[in-house]
């Protein structure tokens, strides 16, 4: 054994062996203790949040897109479907750092966009706090930038190419204002419905049919959980919810109507900026037919626009994205005499027999100041009774119903004797002339009839951006333009100028009423609404917005003035175009651009829009009618009217039972006029 | 009586590392198990785990009859030894993640720094014991210093920072059991703060800056350092009181922690055996460490009582190091948790330590007075 020295002595000073193991022995029991500290806090303390933590890491939730309802014609014919598409899309946080810019790189050369713009919106994301978002790379990738990405899938770290649907719009010019289209959720749109569940590989509706029934169309998302390991690999299914396909909807709209009423007001728009119609079921309130033109197509929204196509969307005049029909609202002029007839009727302010002289004007004196009188015109001249009045459309007749005899001062100069004359034999017989006392219905009745009607407030249609429009009355004018209501806004409200402003729509809702007696609808473009296997789940029930307080033989009356029109009125294009079939019409020449409400009426100098209200047939009424031109006149319209009745009555075969209206042409003789009323009134139903 | 004693084994010694060696396999086991593996697989790991347990076992036992004192005679030569390692490492050894740690003789590495741990032991021993009387003067303990700074110096240029920190526990611990003056840490401590700031900017790795950073603040990279970071502490703290279950542990078995054989493998324990398994481990370990307390207090003479005493820091402060980083404590650095982390050379070295301090159980009768 080897001489071991020194080592093995005893230590000479320093704290004893024994304390110092001791000390050390506290030491180690120290260590473990902090130790021991920090795991009481971890995994008894805080466990639940890491636990928590623990299944976020391993679960992943992935969305399941429902599949969106369709759109489909009552005869089954889809007017949308969807179509499977691609879609390109980048997770930014699966982009490795430093491999942003090749990576834009490859996408730059695939879709044209610019590598650097692809960079700074990868590099942006990944610096945001939710940097596994998604990024749209490209909607509308062609299919070899698919194939591409998918054979250099390795080298294109986070690119994924998406399976989605897209809408496929059929007959989209035809419908484009019916349907509307839908775009990928925007960032806000996705913050604004939160609650919803909405994903951020959503589209949502944004126009006509796709966002008044957004909710019924979209259906309820479904989720998968999976588990995935660290690397995002999925490794088993948790759970799976499926998704809830949208509902379908079954439009009212009459497909080969709506072509050819499309047809017939492209046909007729001349120097019209743009025109609307609208054909509405008068016993149900459904539109069979509702046409804005220009139009576009709905699927260029999905495709991609140049931007010569874009501008032309934006086209400041033409607005070929609005709906014309429900959107924009105008004076609707002398349309709207049915409103002030059936007010003046319905208020016992005349009968269907009174006679009103109209001496091609009506002059007006100014209350403080006999010198100043105030004149508003009229288009033709003569003696009509109420009937009469509607088919030659005197402004007169329907200024003493609505604002009574007008005004004249005391002062005032004399009449020339002549004139006296004439105006007390027409007095003699009976005929309301000159300042011969009369009392009209007033503004502020004819304002509660004309929103009896439903004017001043939308219809209620069911696609969005309908605008309500605008019944004046007394308080109005004095609380908008801080001035007294006049006579002569009496007189324009009468004839549909001045302040009013009507939507095609409205019109036709109030034809409608007028032609079905006394019944205002809400109207209806979704007939009913079945499931995606196509089961019925909301029937169609029409829906009655008011049934109007007024004797059906009012509105009898009003339709019987509305047949002389068309056979011997101002609606007699109409009857040119469907001389088979009895019907009811009234036109309607609006002026715009006036400077002042009190100038209006005055000879229609100024530019104008054509109108024409009507219903068919006339023994039996079906179909209730409005047709709008910017920039046109109410005769014009009416010819196109016409045709928009006749292409009804062939689509419908109500052609085949209509029994042709009496002979008639621009009554001359009294006797002729007698024996014209008889046959019309032999003809109308109660 | 001279010589050998099987009377003085301790055989909890030997016990409390088996345990330790066989609670490793178990977390070895589950944290190298293949995914999607039916039933029992023993993975290469775990196979080698035990076969080297078992090995260490027996040279544990054969040190025992080595008498300890021979380090008196030939302590530097197993320091010198320990410095040409630790010198060949880094020209011979084979590079990864950056650093050459390892010689790879085929069938096994070797890790240079533990042989160095464990020689560098017996050499600061050796010096401690031999200059004990002179402890006192400051070239004395400036010495012993220069003794444990080389091979820390070595180890840390491979890099391995987290060994280099063992060196500097090493010298602490035993230059303070062995009676160094506190005035002299005082003035030494004064020197290195000056020294810091140069030896940061000068020596620091960016992977080490980036790690305390990570550590500091370890969602400012969630993807990168400080991922591992995050989820190491998410698997402890979901592990809860009894844990996910052996191999039922979804952070383990997905994948979502990082080097979970060695320097994370703390996780494994947490997360599928929970607060009860944690504090299994941390029971074994103390009992360890104690039963090494016992050799140095039994040891009647300085080599003994440093030898465990040098032990017990390796041990404890490595244990202690690996289990903090692991529940952020302290910032990532890589360090083994002994007998559980896989380390072929770790395990020898632990078992070779802890046999020569069975040795000094066994060895130390001579120095007793007869039939004290």
């Amino acid at each position: 054994m080897a001489r071991l020295p020194s080592a093995l002595e005893p230590p000479a000073e320093g704290l004893p062996v024994r304390l110092k193991v001791w000390i050390l022995g506290g030491l180690v029991l120290l260590l473990f203790g902090i130790l021991t500290a920090q795991l009481v806090r971890l995994q008894l303390l805080k466990h639940e949040e890491y636990a928590a933590r623990a299944d976020i890491n391993r679960v992943r939730t992935i969305d399941l897109a429902p599949a969106r309802g369709l759109i489909l014609t009552r005869d089954g014919t889809p007017l949308v479907e969807n179509e499977p598409a691609w879609r390109v899309t980048l997770i930014p946080g699966d982009v490795p750092d430093g491999e942003e810019a090749v990576v834009a790189e490859a996408l730059a050369e695939l879709f044209g966009t610019p590598a650097w713009e692809i960079e700074q919106r990868i590099l942006e994301r990944k610096a945001s706090n939710d940097p596994l978002r998604t990024l749209v790379i490209s909607d509308d990738p062609t299919d070899s930038a698919v194939f591409d990405i998918s054979t250099r899938q390795a080298r294109l770290p986070g690119v994924q190419v998406e399976t989605v649907t897209e809408r496929r719009y059929r007959h989209s010019e035809q419908l484009a204002h019916i349907l509307g289209y839908v775009h990928w959720i925007t960032e806000e749109e996705y913050a604004a419905l939160a609650d919803e569940r909405y994903l951020y590989s959503d589209k949502i509706g944004q126009t006509g049919l796709e966002a008044a029934y957004e909710a019924l169309l979209r259906g309820e998302p479904g989720r998968r959980q999976i588990e995935v390991d660290a690397v995002g690999r999925e490794l088993r299914e948790l759970s799976t919810e499926t998704p809830g396909p949208g509902q379908s909807l079954v439009v009212t709209i009459d497909l080969e109507l709506q072509t050819r009423v499309q047809e017939i007001l492209q046909a007729h728009a001349g120097a019209s900026h743009y025109a609307a119609a609208v054909v509405l079921n008068v016993h149900t309130g459904e539109v069979l037919s509702m046409v804005s033109i220009p139009t576009y197509d709905l699927n260029g929204f999905q495709d991609g626009l140049t931007p010569e196509q874009w501008a032309a969307l934006n086209d400041a005049d033409r607005q070929p994205l609005r709906n014309h029909a429900i959107a924009d609202a105008h004076p609707p002029g002398s349309t709207f005499k049915v409103i002030t007839a059936a007010a003046a009727l319905a208020e016992g302010a005349v009968e269907p027999e009174t006679r009103i002289y109209s001496p091609g004007r009506l002059v007006v004196d100014n209350e403080l100041n006999p010198g100043i009188q105030y004149t508003f015109g009229d288009t033709v001249q003569g003696t009509y009774d109420f009937r009469q009045a509607l088919a030659e459309s005197s402004n007169v007749y329907f200024f003493y119903l609505a604002g009574g005899s007008p005004y004249r001062h005391p002062e005032a100069a004399e009449r020339h004797p002549s004139e006296q004359e004439r105006l007390d034999a027409l007095a003699a017989e009976g005929i309301v002339a000159g300042d011969v006392e009369f009392d009209g219905v007033g503004a502020r009745k004819l304002a509660q009839w004309a929103r009896a009607f439903g004017f001043d407030s939308p219809t209620g249609i069911d696609i969005a951006g309908e605008v309500g429009g605008l019944i004046p009355d007394p308080e109005l004018k004095q609380e908008t333009f801080g001035e007294p209501w006049v006579d002569g806004d009496t007189y324009n409200f009468a004839i549909g100028q001045g302040f009013v402003a009507v939507t095609p729509l409205q019109m036709a809702v109030a034809m409608a009423a007028i032609a079905n007696g006394g019944t205002v609808y809400e109207p209806r473009i979704v007939y009913e609404v079945r499931d995606s296997d196509g089961n019925l789940v909301q029937p169609f029930q029409p829906i009655v917005r008011r049934q109007l307080e007024i004797d059906p033989e009012a509105l009898r009356v009003i339709r019987e003035g509305m047949a002389l029109s068309t056979l011997a009125g101002t609606s007699h294009d109409a009857l040119v175009a469907l001389p088979e079939m009895m019907i009811g019409g009234k036109t309607g020449t609006a002026e715009f651009a006036q400077t002042g409400p009190a100038e209006g009426a005055d000879g229609a100098e100024g530019p104008t829009h054509g109108w024409f209200i009507a219903f068919a047939p006339f023994d039996d009424p079906q179909i209730a009618l409005a047709v709008f031109f910017e920039f046109g006149a109410g005769y014009l319209s009416a010819g196109a009217g016409g045709e928009i009745l006749r292409a009804w009555a062939e689509t419908s075969g109500a052609i085949e039972d209509a029994v042709a209206p009496p002979y008639a042409r621009i009554a001359i003789t009294d006797e002729e006029n007698e024996r014209l009323f008889r046959e019309i009134r032999a003809r109308s139903p109660q | 009586m001279t010589g050998y004693s099987w009377r003085h084994f301790d055989p909890l010694l030997l016990v409390a590392a088996l345990a330790l060696t066989a609670y490793g396999a178990l977390v070895i086991y589950s944290a190298s198990l293949p995914r999607g593996a039916e039933g029992f697989v023993l993975s290469s790991e775990v196979q080698r785990h035990i076969g080297f347990a078992a090995v260490g076992a027996l040279l544990m036992i054969a040190m025992t009859r080595v008498d300890y004192r021979l380090i008196d005679a030939l302590g530097w030569l197993a320091y010198g030894f320990g410095i040409v390692v630790l010198i060949a490492v880094l020209f011979l050894g084979s590079e990864e993640f950056g650093s050459r740690r390892w010689f790879d003789l085929g069938f096994t590495v070797v890790q240079a720094s533990e042989i160095g741990k464990l020689m560098t032991i017996i050499g600061l021993a050796k010096f401690l014991t031999d200059y004990r009387d002179r402890l006192q003067e400051f070239r004395v303990f400036g010495a012993s210093l220069l003794i444990t700074a080389l091979p820390a110096a070595l180890v840390f240029l491979e890099p391995d920072a987290g060994s280099a920190i063992v060196f500097v526990a090493l010298w602490l611990v035993m230059t303070a059991f062995a009676g160094a003056r506190l005035r002299h840490y005082l003035i030494l401590l004064a020197i290195g703060l000056c020294l810091i700031p140069v030896g940061l900017a000068a020596n620091v790795q960016d992977y080490q800056r980036d790690r305390i950073r990570a550590f500091i603040d370890p969602t400012s990279d969630p993807q990168g350092a400080g991922f591992n970071v995050i989820q190491a502490e998410t698997s402890v703290g979901s592990g809860g009181l009894w844990g996910q279950g052996l191999t039922q542990g979804t952070q383990t078995q997905l994948d979502f922690v990082r080097i979970q054989t060695t320097d994370f493998i703390f996780t494994v324990i947490g997360e599928e055996l929970g607060f009860v398994g944690a504090m299994v481990l941390f029971g074994l370990m103390i009992l360890l460490l104690f039963r090494i307390l016992r050799v140095a207090s039994r040891s009647p003479e300085p080599l003994g009582q440093l030898l465990a005493v040098g032990m017990l820091t390796m041990i404890a402060v490595q244990a202690f190091i690996n289990v903090a980083i692991n529940i952020r404590l302290l910032p990532v650095t890589g360090i083994p948790l002994p007998f559980i982390s896989i380390g072929n050379s770790s395990l020898l070295m632990l078992f070779v330590g802890l046999g020569l301090l069975q040795s000094v159980l066994a060895w130390r009768e001579d120095h007793r007075p007869r039939g004290a």
